[in-house]
Parts: C-alpha cells; structure tokens; sequence
C-alpha cells in the first residue's frame, strides 16, 4: 500500500527512529512500512495518523488489485 | 526503489539485538546439549551418572523458552509477523522434508526395496537429525521472511 510517511516525518525532521520511538515501534517497522514492505495494523495506522495531525485515508492510498 | 538502512543505524540495531543474557543462555543451551550428548555416548556412565547428564540441559532448555516468551511479548506487529511467517513456513517444510527423509530411510534401509550401493552406511534419521532439519529450515524460513519485510 502506498503511503506518505516519509514525507510526513522529513516535514517534522524526525529520523525513523525518532517516530519508532513515538509509535512505540522498532525503527524496521518504519523502514518496512515506508518502503511499502509492510502493511500496518488498524491500530497503528490510526496512532501514525493522529501523531501527524491527518486521517488514515491522507497517509495511506489504497489501490485496488486490477482483476 | 526501496531506501537502504544506513550502515550506523543497521549495526545500532544488530547491538541492540545481541542481548548479552540471551547469548549467554543459548551458548550454555547449546554447549549442555553437545556435552550431554557426548557423555551419554560415552558408554561409561553408570546408571546414576546417566540420569544426571540427562538433566543437565532442562535448566537451559526452561530458559530457553522463557526467553522466547519475554522476546514474543516484547516484539512489535512487524516482528510478530515476521516470526509467524517463519513458523507457518517452516512447520509446513519441515514436515515435508522429514517425510522425504523418513521415506528414503525407509527405502535403503530395507534392502528389498532398494538394494544400497555398496560401501555406504545405511542411512538412518536420528533424533538429533530431525532437530537439526527442523532448526535449520526454520532458520531459512526466518530470514526468507525478514528479507521479505526489512530487505537485506
């Protein structure tokens, strides 16, 4: 799934650490997600969502498999 | 283009992830196995002596898997799906490759089914030989599924 976390976090200058400790996460989970290896969980979509001030649906695009 | 890990952070993680007491218990693991083994296939040990070095590796076997636990429930989502990867994969593999192994047991060592060719020993699966599988593909199936979620 395609998602803007990089960007949101380089717009606050943190390091993916600093939002792996803020998340409460390893920094491979954020390299996971960011690089789109790694889906996250409902309830850490919606912690990554309310820490930068934005919905689900402004960090994450979600795109149908084509058929 | 997935981004690299810088070489810092990466070798940040690795000393974080080498837990001196988590070394220390699986080196003593290890190390009480293999010199259990040995001393039980001595063929000297008295009745008494033999009970004791099967007890030996229990203690570590205990912490072992207490570890396991205390490492499980401090894991994150990614690392829990990465371990739960690895054992879906490597339960269905192992039982694969020791039926495999079973069957070719099974096919030299009766020598109407097969006739071995001269010269070898007969190939038996051992305990120790089955463990050995199940480690190894369960290490395979880890890094498979680390590679597939964090690369490297």
């Amino acid at each position: 799934m395609k998602n803007r976390l990089r960007s949101f976090r380089a717009e606050r200058h943190w390091t993916q650490a600093d939002l792996a400790e803020r998340l409460g996460v390893s920094r491979q989970t954020i390299y996971a997600i960011e690089n789109e290896r790694y889906d996250p969980s409902l309830p850490l979509a919606f912690e990554m969502a309310r820490l930068f001030g934005t919905t689900i649906e402004g960090l994450f695009v979600y795109e149908a498999p084509s058929r | 283009m997935p981004q690299r890990i810088p070489v810092q952070d990466a070798a940040a993680d690795f000393k974080r992830g080498l837990k001196l007491r988590s070394l220390l218990i699986r080196a003593g693991y290890i190390a009480s196995i293999l010199v259990s083994l040995a001393q039980l296939r001595s063929g000297t040990l008295t009745e008494q002596q033999l009970i004791v070095w099967v007890l030996v590796p229990i203690p570590f076997l205990v912490l072992g898997a207490w570890e396991w636990g205390r490492f499980e429930r401090a894991a994150d989502e990614l690392q829990r799906e990465i371990v739960r990867d690895a054992n879906s994969v490597a339960f269905r593999w192992t039982l694969v490759t020791l039926c495999v192994l079973l069957l070719a047991e099974r096919a030299f060592t009766l020598p109407w089914v097969v006739a071995l060719p001269a010269g070898l020993p007969p190939l038996t699966l051992t305990w120790e030989g089955s463990l050995l599988v199940g480690l190894l593909v369960w290490a395979m199936a880890f890094a498979r599924a680390h590679r597939r979620r964090v690369g490297g």
